[in-house]
């Protein structure tokens, strides 16, 4: 588990590819250097609730897998919620 | 000479028939034969067979013509190394395997036997018949083989481009089976038969990259060909409705419409589309959507729009925008969203099973009119591609694999570009995205610490991709009603107080310090550094 944690802490945020997709979808705003640091903050936020829903969901069924049902009806909860 | 007229003997008994007719000690007597031979087999209308028989007539005038019979002579002396092949064959080759490919055979040498119909007037043998018909398979055969002996470089490299354009023919157009199993067991053939032209021959190598081109381009046509059409019906369709805020007149209608326009003849829209295009400049992102989410079943429609949606379009599905499409022709990048934002929106209302079609509905109560605008030209568009899509996955079904969807996008957007790079375009495009995505699975899959389904990791990505879609507008709307064009912190930590993540109890920072790395902590958290001095500035 540390070592997972380690992993997964030690990643580096892809601000490149945040910057890309942000800068897709709108093209007028303009970015702060720091901000894609907050919003990768913000998916790992997103993704951690997430999981945490998803895995309440299969814990529901009784099933020792993630499954795509698990992880649709867990977000339907979580956008709702991240909706802002 | 009554053997000579059985078409029904099999090639192994024609081909010995033939070598025993042909010795190599009586060029005369073989002449005799070999015309004989040549007006007996040749059994079919081509023209080059019609050549020979009319040479064939002649020569029996010449027999006591020296040169002839030297040029013929010859002729069958250079049989002799021909015959030895065709001994070969006889030894190595199965009789299945002789006979399937003749068919492919007659019809690549065809050319090849034109050309030198000139040298080989003596021989018959060479037949180059393009139907493929049981009666003269042995024959073909036969002819075919001799033919490939004799001259095998010309004729392998004739092989080698014919084959090629088969393989791509067949896979184009799931040609008949004739085609394709010729075309493999012609390949198995030559392989066996002749072992040593085979090494020379770069044939198989050169394959894949003909087919690609071949497909780039019919893909290219058929884009073409259905988004004009589309437009053209959108045009017809929403040119009465009204730009409406109304969800609900939304939402009906549109789905109403969208699925009429989906299931109207594709022609119009092609033609629509190709004006669209030819008005606004890259559209190609477009092109990928339609055909994911149309071809196939909700299952892979959903990994589909997920890889849509991965490309960040704007997520506003606005109906109103498709509603009211045509009188926006923005620009192209505008354009590219709302397509991509329209397509995310038929994908909802088709499957109607998608909750982020639903949830993108909801945001579309905080779409901007400006964006509706945009996004109407856009939406109308995605239904075209929808139909291009559709008829691109027609033709090209093994290509909708779901791995595949996000390939689909970066290929479409080239596909008008430049049909080459389609080989190769997708790949740039893909990898970071995707790379990112996957870090982004990996972490979930940390955070649940449960094993991860590959299928549900789609489906992650899908509700990634919507997530940031939303993320984006809500961060837009926020630095439009402080009236700035920038986003700053504020914004974001005015999101994540939204969102619950940050309370009274639980700031930001303490969040930043909790998740991320050291050094954008130190990025993010402005803190005091010596000489009354500030980092990050304040």
């Amino acid at each position: 588990m540390a070592a997972a944690a380690a992993r997964v802490l030690k990643r580096k945020a892809p601000r490149g590819f945040l910057k890309r997709l942000i800068k897709r979808q709108k093209p007028q705003l303009h970015f702060r250097s720091g901000l894609d640091l907050l919003v990768h903050l913000n998916c790992l936020l997103f993704l951690h609730r997430l999981a945490e829903e998803t895995r309440m969901q299969a814990f529901q069924n009784k099933s020792k897998i993630i499954k795509e049902k698990h992880i649709c009806s867990a977000a339907k909860v979580i956008l709702k919620k991240s909706r802002g | 000479m009554a053997f000579l007229y059985e078409n029904e003997g099999t090639t192994r008994t024609l081909l010995h028939q033939v070598l025993e007719m042909h010795p190599l000690s009586s060029p005369i007597s073989t002449n005799n034969r070999s015309r004989s031979c040549t007006e007996s087999l040749f059994a079919s209308s081509d023209t080059t067979l019609r050549k020979r028989k009319k040479t064939a007539p002649v020569q029996p005038k010449d027999t006591g013509g020296t040169d002839q019979h030297f040029v013929e002579h010859y002729d069958l002396l250079e049989k002799g190394t021909p015959r030895i092949l065709l001994k070969k064959i006889l030894q190595t080759a199965s009789e299945d395997s002789v006979l399937v490919p003749v068919l492919m055979n007659s019809q690549e040498p065809v050319p090849v036997e034109l050309q030198e119909e000139s040298k080989w007037n003596s021989l018959e043998l060479q037949l180059p018949e393009p139907e493929p018909s049981a009666s003269l398979a042995p024959e073909l055969l036969i002819h075919s083989r001799r033919k490939r002996c004799l001259r095998v470089s010309e004729f392998e490299q004739e092989v080698d481009q014919g084959l090629a354009v088969s393989s791509d023919l067949t896979g184009e157009k799931r040609a008949s089976a004739n085609k394709s199993s010729m075309s493999r067991s012609f390949n198995l053939t030559l392989a066996t038969v002749i072992p040593p032209e085979s090494v020379e021959r770069p044939g198989l190598a050169r394959r894949p990259q003909i087919r690609k081109k071949v497909d780039m381009e019919a893909f290219e046509h058929g884009l073409k060909d259905i988004p004009l059409t589309l437009l053209s019906d959108r045009c017809s369709n929403h040119s009465t409705t009204p730009v409406d805020g109304a969800r609900s007149f939304q939402s009906s209608p549109y789905s109403l419409r969208f699925r009429k326009s989906l299931t109207k003849d594709q022609q119009p829209r092609a033609t629509t589309y190709q004006a669209n295009q030819r008005k606004k400049g890259p559209r190609r992102a477009i092109k990928s959507w339609p055909k994911s989410p149309l071809q196939n079943q909700p299952p892979s429609a959903n990994s589909m729009s997920i890889r849509r949606q991965a490309r960040p379009w704007t997520g506003r599905p606005s109906q109103n925008s498709y509603l009211s499409a045509y009188s926006v022709l923005a620009t192209s990048n505008i354009s590219r969203e709302a397509v991509a934002k329209s397509d995310v929106v038929y994908q909802g209302e088709e499957e109607e099973e998608r909750l982020m079609v639903d949830q993108a509905e909801e945001s579309e109560e905080d779409t901007e009119t400006p964006q509706r605008a945009v996004v109407s030209e856009l939406s109308m568009k995605t239904p075209e591609f929808l139909q291009a899509k559709r008829h691109r996955s027609f033709s090209q079904p093994a290509s909708l694999a779901p791995p595949n969807i996000v390939l689909l996008p970066s290929k479409l957007t080239q596909a008008k570009c430049a049909p080459k790079r389609c080989a190769t375009g997708p790949r740039q495009p893909r990898d970071p995205d995707k790379a990112s995505l996957d870090h982004y699975c990996k972490v979930f899959s940390y955070y649940a610490k449960m094993p991860v389904e590959k299928s549900a990791s789609k489906t992650l990505v899908k509700c990634l991709d919507q997530y940031f879609r939303t993320l984006c507008d809500d961060l837009e709307t926020f630095a439009h009603h402080a009236g700035r064009k920038t986003v700053l912190l504020d914004d974001l930590e005015l999101l994540m107080r939204r969102q619950g993540l940050v309370t009274d109890e639980v700031s930001l920072y303490v969040l930043v310090e909790r998740h991320l790395p050291l050094e954008y902590r130190r990025l993010l958290i402005p803190c005091a550094a010596s000489g009354n001095s500030v980092f990050p500035a304040g």
